[in-house]
């Protein structure tokens, strides 16, 4: 495994179309590193330029401070799980999962590829399956072959382009684990694409959340989650979503928005009043959503809350924990 | 009687019956018919040039004679290899071009046009303008070899160890944009993100080749040869405008010959039986075919 770092990277389609733009970050040997962002915001393109399917404008990849910018794809040795499951389709998982391993480029033993191949089916369950053809699999299994293709061999980095997005959201759940249980015991390095929030929390060491081409801000899932540098980043992490709010609704006059998550509500007393717009019971807590002098805020609370629609609440919040934005919604800091 | 019983249309099976029983009707009539008399008169010593005699019933006769007759089988060597050569050259230089034409470069449609004419031509025509580029003294083709290996002069048509070749050239020459057509179709629906895993994947170019691009033209590949070679085993007009079948009979196709028997000769009753033999034969190999390039596509 290798440490990457990406130099002012630059990308455009077509010269008109921007891409990239001034991409700077560092992923340390053996770091889950996520990149969130909502579709069109370059995380695949990052990703194609790593791996070298993409040529990049200006700017330089390092595998472990050696420049490899223009290197083909091959000779960086790295392994790319793709959005489509993209097996080849005529060969069984057996061979799709060997097919890395016959490359030129590393002479493998044969009894080698097979004990490989088959304590990576085992870990993804799809030793059954060996022998079916990839095209007679179902969507659930094709992502674990496919992700077992890039987990047979021991690359500079893996790289994942949302990887389980396609899968149901029980396996989905399972794989998250598995796939954080095989980075830890590989150290492996990777570079992992969703903007599933709750895979970015519990996969990455490292969050880096792109707007539009550029990177934003680069933290861990808690300094992303509680100290958003913006509007936009304060909204890529929370579930229900966080509160943006005028600030004068709570006195805060000079402030033109603020940022309040809903478990920073505390509903029953407090100095404000609304009207319950309706309640959503989750299980572990309930989102209750308040209309405040007509605007909508969600307040999150442990455990289950009774309440009937246009019932009159008070509630109060918590202002150790109100994020302040100003006009262009960037975060202002306190001294 | 209500309205909407009235104003009912057709049903569904009249409807489809209306489709294609104009088509079925034809069918029956210019190639079932015809096909069923030529069965009837293969039993019987029919002359169609001889008004006013009844055919007489002569049992498998017919047969036994072609059977035996060596000229047929000589007849028949000369279709079978005409057949070999012909696909094996269309097969790899179709699949050669169609690789070429599937790469990205200024000029791609316009050379695709440009190498698909001459499958455009009549194939009449074809034979006739090649006898002029066949010419020992001025032809286009004879120069052309001569100013790449000096041969001399040489007669392509004239001699009987080239003449089967003159003839596989031309066919090849006219064809082999078919099977680059059906090629070029059956690589271009590979998907991109498949050569991009494979690169990832630290694949050779060659490996590529074998395991993505080869495995997902092949059945495209196989149903171009099919109907070449269907076609070339009927093959007639191009042959009998570029060397009537000679010299001697070094390119005598079966089915130069059968139009001989049939209407120079006028042994209708013999050649009919000859022209069934014929179609037994190539409707056995094509169902065979077939079977094979169904296995292969599921593999």
């Amino acid at each position: 495994m290798a440490k990457v770092e990406l130099k002012k990277l630059f990308k455009t389609y077509n010269k008109k179309i921007k891409a990239l733009e001034d991409i700077n970050l560092t992923i340390e040997d053996g770091q889950f590193f996520v990149l969130l962002g909502p579709s069109g915001a370059g995380k695949t393109t990052t990703l194609r330029c790593i791996a070298g399917l993409e040529k990049i404008d200006s700017g330089d990849v390092l595998f472990d401070d050696e420049n490899i910018t223009h290197d083909q794809p091959a000779s960086r040795d790295v392994s790319f799980v793709f959005q489509q499951y993209s097996l080849y389709p005529h060969y069984t998982v057996y061979e799709n999962l060997t097919f890395p391993l016959r490359s030129p480029m590393r002479k493998l033993p044969e009894e080698e590829i097979k004990n490989k191949v088959e304590k990576i089916a085992e870990m993804l369950k799809i030793t059954n399956k060996l022998k079916n053809k990839a095209t007679e699999l179902s969507g659930g299994e094709m992502q674990r072959v496919a992700i077992g293709r890039a987990l047979v061999r021991e690359p500079n980095i893996y790289l994942m382009d949302e990887p389980l997005s396609s899968l149901d959201a029980k396996l989905r759940e399972t794989l998250r684990v598995e796939l954080k249980n095989i980075q830890l015991n590989l150290n492996a390095t990777i570079l992992y694409v969703t903007h599933d929030q709750a895979e970015a929390t519990t996969l990455a060491d490292k969050i880096g959340v792109l707007k539009e081409g550029k990177i934003v801000q680069i933290g861990t899932p808690e300094e992303i989650y509680e100290n958003p540098n913006s509007i936009y980043v304060s909204q890529r992490l929370g579930s229900p979503k966080i509160n943006i709010l005028p600030g004068y609704l709570f006195k805060l006059n000079n402030i033109t928005k603020i940022g309040l998550r809903p478990e920073n509500i505390e509903l029953g007393n407090g100095p404000y009043e609304g009207k319950v717009i309706s309640t959503e019971n989750l299980g572990s807590e309930t989102v209750v959503a308040i209309n405040f002098q007509d605007n909508e805020i969600l307040a999150s609370i442990q455990g289950s809350y009774k309440s009937s629609i246009n019932e009159k609440i008070n509630f109060d919040i918590n202002t150790n924990k109100v994020l302040k934005f100003d006009k262009g919604d960037q975060r202002i800091y306190e001294r | 009687m209500s309205v909407k019983k009235k104003f009912k249309g057709l049903s569904d099976k009249a409807v489809s019956w209306l489709f294609i029983g104009p088509t079925v009707l034809l069918l029956l009539a210019i190639n079932i018919y015809p096909l069923v008399y030529a069965i009837k008169m293969s039993f019987t010593n029919f002359y169609a040039n001889k008004i006013g005699r009844e055919p007489q019933f002569v049992g498998l006769k017919n047969y036994i004679k072609v059977l035996n007759k060596e000229a047929i089988w000589e007849k028949m060597q000369v279709t079978a290899s005409f057949m070999f050569w012909t696909l094996l050259l269309q097969a790899i230089i179709g699949l050669g071009l169609a690789l070429l034409l599937n790469r990205k470069f200024k000029g791609n449609e316009l050379l695709t046009t440009l190498i698909v004419l001459p499958m455009m031509l009549s194939p009449a025509v074809v034979g006739v303008f090649w006898t002029y580029l066949y010419n020992p003294q001025v032809g286009l083709f004879n120069y052309v070899v001569n100013f790449f290996y000096d041969l001399g002069s040489f007669d392509m048509i004239g001699s009987s160890t080239l003449a089967p070749w003159a003839i596989v050239i031309v066919d090849t020459w006219m064809w082999t944009p078919f099977t680059m057509l059906i090629c070029l179709a059956g690589l271009r629906s590979v998907p991109n993100y498949l050569y991009e895993a494979a690169e990832v994947d630290r694949a050779s170019k060659w490996q590529q080749f074998i395991y993505i691009t080869l495995p997902s033209v092949l059945p495209f590949l196989l149903l171009a040869l099919l109907f070449r070679g269907i076609e070339n085993f009927k093959m007639f007009d191009m042959v009998v405008e570029l060397t009537s079948g000679g010299p001697g009979s070094a390119t005598e196709l079966a089915s130069i010959n059968l139009k001989r028997e049939a209407f120079e000769k006028w042994k209708t009753g013999y050649s009919s039986a000859f022209a069934v033999i014929l179609f037994v034969t190539i409707f056995g190999f094509g169902n065979v075919y077939v079977k094979v390039m169904n296995k292969i596509k599921e593999r």
